[in-house]
This record gives C-alpha cells, structure tokens and sequence, in this order.
C-alpha cells in the first residue's frame, strides 16, 4: 500500500508543473491509501527497506495528470525586477489558481465529479506537499531557497481555508441607548483557533532549525564515494567513519553519511546539535499530541461500523476474550502475555481491541435502544436479563478500553490504527483534515530531523572514540572496542531477520518475552577488532531513552506510521 | 517602492486576498462551519456564479454601459471561477516522434472537449453583450426618469408592465433619429443572436447532463400514471397526429405547459428505463408492448420538440432543475450556469432596448397602442427562468408581445391576468403568432 511519490522537488524548473501537480493528482482510490503511510522519498518505506526512493507515483488508476502542456516555465529573470516581480505575481496567481482547481475537482481531473471531498483532498494535498518539499531531507542543511518558498506559499493557500472556517458564539452588544441584547457573532473555529498558530509556530522553527545548520563543522559525502575513500586516515579511521555504517545507514543505502572533522565536532557544536535534538523532540511529542487529538475527535465512519465482526470475541480471538472477561482483569499482565514482538504483530492487536470495544459499545446502544422501545413488553425476568446484558457490553467495552490505552502507552510510537486510517479517509471535516495532516506532517519533519541529528552524532561519537582508542594502547583490556557498539534504540527483536512468533490468535501459546529496555543486544552487530565488547556510555547519556522507549522506540514507530525512517541507531 | 507601485502592489494583493476567500468558500461548499455539511463543488461553482451575475447586472435597469468598477469586478471574478475549467482535462492520444525517427503514440492531456468549445464562445458573447451596453455610451437621445418622478411627467411612455421599480423612458418629442433607430435595431439584432446561442448551449448542456437519481427514484411507476389518463390516451391512439394532439390540450396558461411538459419528461424516462431493462416481467405486468413504448416514447419526444419550438420561454422543468442541483460534474455545471446568466443578460438588454424602442414607437404614433406592453419576463433574476423566443417572429414583432408567457416562475400568479387577456384573443400558438406580427409594432 505505499504510495510514492516523484521527487521533482529539486527540479526548479518543473517546480511549478510537475512536482506539486503530479503529487496532487492522484485519483480517489489511490488517495484512500495514500495517507495512511507517509513515506517521505528519501527515506523509503519501512516495509521495503531497500526500495528505490525514486518510485514514480503508482498508476492503475482513472488516470494521472502529469505535467499539463502548454503551460510556461517560470522564468526568474534577474534583470528586470520589476517585472520580474509581477511575472512571478502573475505566475504566482496562476499557480495558486489551479492549486484550487485540482482541490475543487477534488483530485477528479476529468471534472466528472467523481474526486473526493474537500477534506480529503486537502488532507492529501498537504501530505504530497510536505513530500516534495521534505522529501530528500537527507542531510542536515537549509531548505533550498526555492523549496522553502514553495512550502509557504503552498502551505498559506492550502490553509487560507480555515480562514473561513467559523463558528456562531453568542455576544453581547449594546443599544445605543444603553441596554444590551444577545447576537450571534462568527469567530474562527475553537480547535482551528487553538491549533493552527501553535503548527505554523512549530513549523517555523523546524525551518529555522534547518537553517541554523548553514555552515557546520560537519559535511556529508554520496556513498558511492565512501567506498573508495580509505586513503585518507588511514586503514583504521576509515573502517570506522566509512567502513561499517551504522544498521539505518545499510538500509537506507540512499542516505548520505555524515562525515565530521578528525577529531570529532567541537563542544560547542555538539552541544548545539544536541539542544536541536531536544528541542525537535519537544516539537515531535507536540506535534503527536495535537494529531492524536484531532484523531479523536473525528467521527468514526459508518464504513468502519459495518466491517466490525458481529461479537467481541471474534475480534478478539479466544485467548485475550478468555482474559478479558475474566474476574480479574490486569491489561499490564494481559499485555505481558501477549506476542507483542514486532510492531505488526503490536498493530494488530491493537486493531483488535479497539474494533471489539466498538462493537461492544454499538451493542449497547443497541440494547439500550431495545431496552427503551421494548420496555413495555419486557417485564420480570426479561428486563433483568437485557439489563445485565447492556452492562455487560458496557463494561466488557471499558475493559478493552483499558486495555488498549495501556497498549498506547507502552508503545507511544504505534503506528495508525484501522480506525484511525478509516477517520482520516472517510472524514468530511476541512477544519479538522488540516489539523490531523498538518500535525502528522510535522511529525514527519521533526523525526526526520531528529534522525539526521542522530546520525551526526553517531558519526561524531564513532570518531571520538577512535580517536580515544589509538591514544590508548591498543591492547589495553580496559575494554575500549574498536568501534561503538551499536545501540540500538529498537530491542534486537525487532531486526529484519527476526523470525516472526506464532500469532497469538492462531494458537494458543504464549510468549513471554519480557519487554526489553534500550540495552544492545545485537551481537551480531559489533564485529569489533579485538572482540572485546563495550558497554556503550550512551546509555548514562541519555536517560530519558529510556522512559518512553520502553519496548520500542516511538521514533521507530514513526517510521511505518509516517515516514519512513527506522530508529535512529547509535553505536 | 515608488508609491504608484506600492499602490498597485497593495491592490494587488487585496485582490489576491479576495480570491483566496472566494475559493476557500467555494471549497467548504458553503458550508461555512467547516463540518463537510456543504454542497458539491459543482453546485457551489453553480451558484457563486448565478449570485455575481446576480449581485453584477441586477442593477442593470438602464440601457447605458456598465460602471468601471462593477465591470472590472464582473470581469476578475467571472475568470477566477472559470479556471477552474482551465483543469478539467481528459486523455488524448497523440503522435510523437522520437529520437530515432519512429513514430510513437502517447496519451496526453487536453481540455475536455465540451470545455474547449463552449468556453471561449461563452466568454464571446460575454463580451459582446457588455460592449453592446458599451455602445450606449455618449447617446444623448433618449433619456431616463427615475421611477419616483410623477406620473405627469412621465406621461404616455409611462409603463403598463408591473415592473415599477424600472425607470420610465423619455424620448424627444419627435422620437428618436434615424441613425439612433438603427443602431437600436442593429444591437437588437445582435444581442438576439448572442441570446440564441447562449439558450442553445445551455440546452445542450442540460441535455448531456445525468438524470438524477433522486428524480428517478420520485417517478410515477408507469408512463399512464405520470401523464394522466387524458393525455395517455391522446399519445395512444391508433394514428398518432401531433397537430390533433395540441389541439385536445389545454395550453392556457405557461403554467399548463410547463405542467404537460414535466409529465412528457417524466413519461419518456420512464419508457426508456423500462425498454432498458430488459426484465422478464415486463412482458407479464404490463400491457404495452416493446415496440408500443417505443413508439409512445418517440411521439412524445416529437411533441416536447414542438413544444420547445412553439414556446421557447418556458421556463426549467423539473427534471431541469433536478439535473442542476444533483450535478456532480464540474465542467457542465461551469457551461449550464454561464450560460444561463448570460442567457438572462441578454435577455435584460434586449428587454432595455426594447423599453427605448416602444416608447420612441409611442411618441411616434400615439394612437396604436395595440401594442399590449405585456409581462415580460422578471430580468432581476437571472437564477430562473431561460427566456425566449420564436426566431422567425423577431424580425417582425416586438420581444414583449412574443413573451407573453414568459414569466418567472415566482410571479406567474400575478401574470396570470395578463396572459389570460392575452390567450383571449387567440385560441392557438400558430394563431397567437400570426396575430402578433400583424401588429406590426416595431
């Protein structure tokens, strides 16, 4: 179900044609799923580790519009500023013009009427933007000029609708003559009012973050160049800086490694580098927050209602239906008992509990509307009966509650549910499609951002380290490795060779992985000169890793939920 | 920044502004909650476009060109609804030579057909109707008083019509010139063909535009149920005689045809879904016939052409209006409502230019008043009715006699009156026109 997206984002000529354009005009069916996995380009998908990042968008459909012909380039011409200044003011109309074409044809563009509603194609516009603009995030360095400028512009007319967007509050006004009455008066939306600055506030500085890296101590070199690059310092430097990259770097074989000076960032740099991380951390819990928000607050479609299975129990299979009405219920022990070893398995869980506390929660209004209308005929026995059904359902639907909002917890970075990508393709509300895309799209960013952080610092630390060993002697036993160990901020489980459990709803076995902290457990992964290992002094760095990264980095999550991007590994 | 320019820039940007909003409400479908409660973008389009013309040439009360400002405002907003269909593309193929010679085929995109034609003629005769307007610049024969002036002074030009709220038309004592009577019947003539062509693209429009499936689902269950039995049984007979079909109907009032109309339309739905569907029942439920439907279907088919032919200013029908508000289509819906405003608007000037002629006629010849300044049609409200009129009868007659029974569909009560007088001296549309032109008012 990935969708991509042609990444014509550098490309200034096409700028104007092909990148927005082409990204926007996906029909409706490709649109349904093209929310849900937003794989930023330069990162691939998480499904497909070695995908090509530059995957044309998927055809198969009513069709696509590419490029449409005739139109001319804009040509940025130095000379003239004044008109220059009104070609791209006329340009600029036009440009913003058939942004809101494509959006009124709702993606349709054969005009039929058969594109999709406001909200959505709002919503997708917003995601395929963030693509191209952010989609070859793969270094720490400025937006392109022209990239930034497409953002805003692009970004302020896309929003411009919620401008509109009001609601009716009661004020109280004056007569002239004294005396006061009560009129209705229209004010912006309460959630658009509250979320929409605090976005573009976090927006703002993600950009300026990126500017801020203008001239680093650090540069990046292609991959292909890596390679070959062993002369420089040394047989020894080489195989640490270029020789083995870290676990995200071998996937993503597209990513450019991040090359620091011979002896490490300087301490103001690092110290730099670290607040960014902070600070974008700070950005991404924001950013999730106001989604997660926005996400419950949406309607749950009646597509999804009709799709749930008719009992609880066949969402649930037996085993966790055995433990969910039984007496005594612990959703910690439960979750314990679970196979929640990969993340897929963890998703599907949670599908599971949430469809069924749904289904228990429309039984019961079901039964409570039966119990209303049929109240004359049900006496005795019969009302006992109904009621004790109703409270059964009712409570059996708080249980499972429960339960997932503890699965929640421990895996804060859990990817979209069913019932969150139905809300998403099946809402009709412009005001709250902005928020829900704009927030996820932030979130995007920020963990991006994070991830190129990460590896700098990886890079800086492998160094460091280096550089530490060969002033040491290098047979001391002290138990400097040759290289860092990798950290993984993901349990070893979750690796690509990792051979998947039994589901538990097939069999009845359990597994009792316990959930493992962010200690390395890779060992596969440290092919260390002297074989001797380190306990890495990452963890003492970083105690807050710990806390929320319990089982699974959320970053890691992320990863299949909106962009593409693993956990950030560090050695 | 010099100032002119700053000024230029900060009207500019006003301007884009404005745009922005315009689309952003169009985007909510009017809906301005934000909830998606709205309306389709087709419909939207459809009516943002039908209020500018509205809000634009609903003060269009006197034959003189249009204010600058309210012609620049028409002018921007009209094209910024309109790019929309600068997008509705669809898939061509076409012929490419590549590198090395060979011929290849490639799909590309173009403006959907129906756009690319219509489009540019609608924005013609856009045009065409504000420089007629424009050509009223410097005339300084007739003149106008404003509809407060005493009834004194307005005299024998004084309007018979309801329309009050139009201002009264005064010419010189002697009429008008001869070169003024021209140019008054040379944009007459053209204004008439604009309004042609604008009725006919709107109808060609609504002809290719879906049957609703609200409407259908509101049908009677069969073609005798929707007609009523009088009228089934005068499209059954044996030998079927248009002319023996009209005069059995009672055509009074535009409002019985419209009301025959509507029914014909229903009828021919409904024959032609039941001939579609191919259902084994049909051949045990009804007592029709294949072929009988068929043949019911074409005659009336045969009757609603002649209808349409013999009163061209009836207004929609229901299942016209029915398409309008179920469209989903973006681009028909941009062709139906620009061309039904424009329809209107030309109907409006013509209608001014006409007020002018009659009363130059008037002063002329004050004895022959036979000509009834009949109701014409309420141009204030170009959202309704499409008028009309007989093509071959404009030459020699004035447009008020042959509307008659053009009346918007809000006040044809209180037309009712009119129209009866009128129908009183006819007992037939042939006759009616005959007798019309033998007025000879012109």
């Amino acid at each position: 179900m990935a969708s991509e997206y042609s990444d014509d984002g550098s490309d200034q000529q096409s700028e104007r044609c092909g990148s927005y354009s082409l990204s926007a005009d996906v029909s409706e069916s490709e649109s349904c799923s093209s929310f849900s996995c937003r794989r930023f380009d330069g990162e691939g998908c998480s499904s497909s580790m070695t995908s090509s990042p530059r995957l044309m968008a998927a055809g198969g459909f009513a069709f696509q519009v590419p490029v449409i012909g005739g139109k001319d380039v804009v040509i940025w011409d130095d000379d003239d500023e004044k008109t220059e200044k009104r070609d791209t003011d006329l340009s600029g109309i036009e440009m913003m013009k058939e942004r809101f074409a494509k959006l009124l044809l709702g993606e349709d563009m054969s005009g039929g009427g058969k594109g999709v509603c406001t909200a959505l194609a709002i919503s997708n516009a917003i995601t395929n933007l963030s693509a191209t603009v952010f989609g070859e995030l793969w270094r720490l360095e400025p937006l392109a000029p022209q990239k930034k400028a497409m953002w805003r512009r692009e970004m302020e007319w896309l929003l411009c609708v919620s401008d509109s967007i009001v609601e009716l509050v009661p004020s109280v006004q004056q007569f002239p003559g004294g005396g006061t009455y009560e009129v209705m008066v229209t004010r912006p939306r309460s959630d658009l009012y509250i979320n929409l600055p605090a976005l573009k506030k976090l927006d703002a500085i993600l950009i300026t973050m990126l500017d801020g890296f203008r001239e680093a101590e650090f540069w990046y070199v292609d991959r292909g160049i890596v390679v070959g690059d062993g002369g420089d310092c040394g047989a020894y430097s080489s195989s640490v800086s270029g020789g083995r990259p870290s676990i995200r770097q071998e996937e993503k074989w597209w990513l450019p490694c991040p090359k620091v000076p011979p002896n490490g960032l300087s301490e103001d740099t690092r110290k730099k580098l670290q607040q960014c991380r902070d600070s974008t951390n700070q950005i991404l819990k924001a950013a999730m927050a106001i989604n997660n928000s926005v996400l419950a607050e949406m309607e749950i479609p009646t597509a999804y209602l009709e799709t749930l299975p008719k009992t609880g129990k066949a969402c649930l299979g037996d085993i966790i239906y055995r433990y969910i009405t039984a007496d005594r219920f612990s959703p910690e022990c439960l979750l314990d008992c679970l196979d929640l070893s990969t993340e897929h398995h963890t998703l599907e869980i949670a599908n599971r509990i949430e469809a069924a506390v749904h289904v228990w929660k429309q039984k019961d209004q079901r039964k409570h509307m039966n119990h209303m209308k049929g109240r004359r005929s049900s006496w005795g026995g019969k009302v006992k009966g109904l009621v004790s059904d109703s409270e059964k359902n009712n409570f059996l639907s708080q249980r499972a509650d429960t339960l997932l909002h503890s699965l929640r917890v421990r895996f804060p970075g859990l990817p979209q549910t069913a019932l969150d990508m139905n809300k998403i393709q099946y809402n009709k509300d412009v005001g709250q499609s902005i928020l829900e895309s704009y927030s996820r799209v932030m979130e995007s960013l920020a963990f991006n951002i994070m991830a190129r952080i990460d590896d700098v610092l990886y890079v800086d630390d492998a160094v460091k380290h280096c550089a530490e060993a060969e002033s040491n002697s290098l047979f001391s036993r002290s138990g400097l490795s040759g290289r860092p160990i990798q950290r993984r901020m993901s349990p070893s489980p979750f690796s690509i060779q990792h051979t998947p459990y039994a589901s538990p709803f097939a069999t009845p076995t359990f597994c009792s992985s316990t959930p493992i902290t962010g200690s390395p457990g890779r060992a596969a992964s440290s092919l260390n000169r002297n074989g001797i290992k380190e306990e890495p002094d990452w963890k003492h760095e970083k105690p807050y890793a710990a806390e929320f990264e319990k089982v699974w980095s959320y970053t890691g999550n992320l990863s299949a939920r909106r962009v593409s991007e693993n956990a950030p590994e560090r050695d | 920044m010099p100032a002119g320019c700053k000024n230029s820039a900060m009207i500019f940007n006003s301007e884009m502004e404005q745009m922005k909003e315009k689309f952003a409400k169009l985007l909510l479908g009017e809906d301005m909650s934000g909830g998606g409660k709205g309306v389709s973008s087709a419909l939207a389009l459809s009516n943002a476009i039908t209020n500018l013309a509205a809000s634009v040439f609903g003060e269009q009360s006197r034959l003189e060109p249009m204010t600058a400002d309210r012609k620049a405002r028409w002018r921007r907003e009209i094209s910024w609804l309109l790019s929309v269909a600068d997008h509705i593309v669809e898939l061509v193929p076409s012929q490419q030579k590549s590198k090395d010679g060979t011929n290849m085929e490639i799909m590309v995109t173009k403006q959907r057909i129906d756009l690319l034609m219509n489009i540019p003629a609608l924005r013609k005769l856009d045009t065409m109707l504000i420089d007629c307007l424009d050509n009223f610049k410097d005339q300084n024969e007739f003149y106008y008083l404003s509809k407060d002036a005493p009834d004194s002074e307005k005299g024998k030009s004084k309007r018979k019509d309801d329309k009050w709220w139009l201002p009264t038309v005064k010419v010189p004592q002697d009429g008008l010139s001869d070169k003024c009577r021209k140019n008054l019947q040379s944009q007459k003539e053209s204004v008439t063909q604009v309004l042609k062509a604008a009725m006919s693209i709107n109808a060609q429009v609504l002809s290719e535009m879906e049957i609703p499936e609200n409407y259908i689902e509101a049908l009677p269950k069969n073609g005798r149920a929707s007609l009523g039995d009088a009228v089934y049984r005068s499209i059954t007979v044996e030998f079927f005689d248009p002319d023996q079909f009209f005069s059995t109907m009672d055509l009074s009032s535009e409002h019985k045809i419209l009301d025959l109309k509507n029914r014909l339309e229903a009828s021919i739905v409904i024959w032609k879904r039941k001939m579609n569907q191919k259902d084994a029942k049909s051949a045990w439920g009804s007592a029709v016939s294949f072929e009988k439907r068929e043949q019911f279907e074409e005659r009336a088919e045969t009757i609603l052409h002649i209808i349409k032919h013999r009163f061209p200013g009836l207004p929609q029908s229901s299942l016209d209006i029915s398409k309008i508000q179920y469209n989903q289509d973006v681009g028909q819906a941009l062709l139906e409502s620009y061309s039904r405003i424009l329809e209107s608007l030309a109907f409006t000037v013509l209608s001014r230019i006409e007020d002018v002629l009659f009363a130059d006629n008037t002063s002329q010849n004050p004895k022959s008043q036979s000509c009834k300044w009949n109701s014409s049609k309420d141009e204030s409200q170009p959202n309704s009715v499409s008028p009309g009129f007989d093509t071959n009868a404009v030459s020699a007659m004035t447009l008020s006699d042959l509307l008659t029974w053009s009346l918007d569909q809000n006040d044809y009560d209180e037309k009712a009156d009119a129209t009866d007088e009128m129908s009183n001296d006819v007992d037939g549309n042939g006759q009616k026109l005959t007798a019309v032109t033998n007025r000879g008012c012109d």
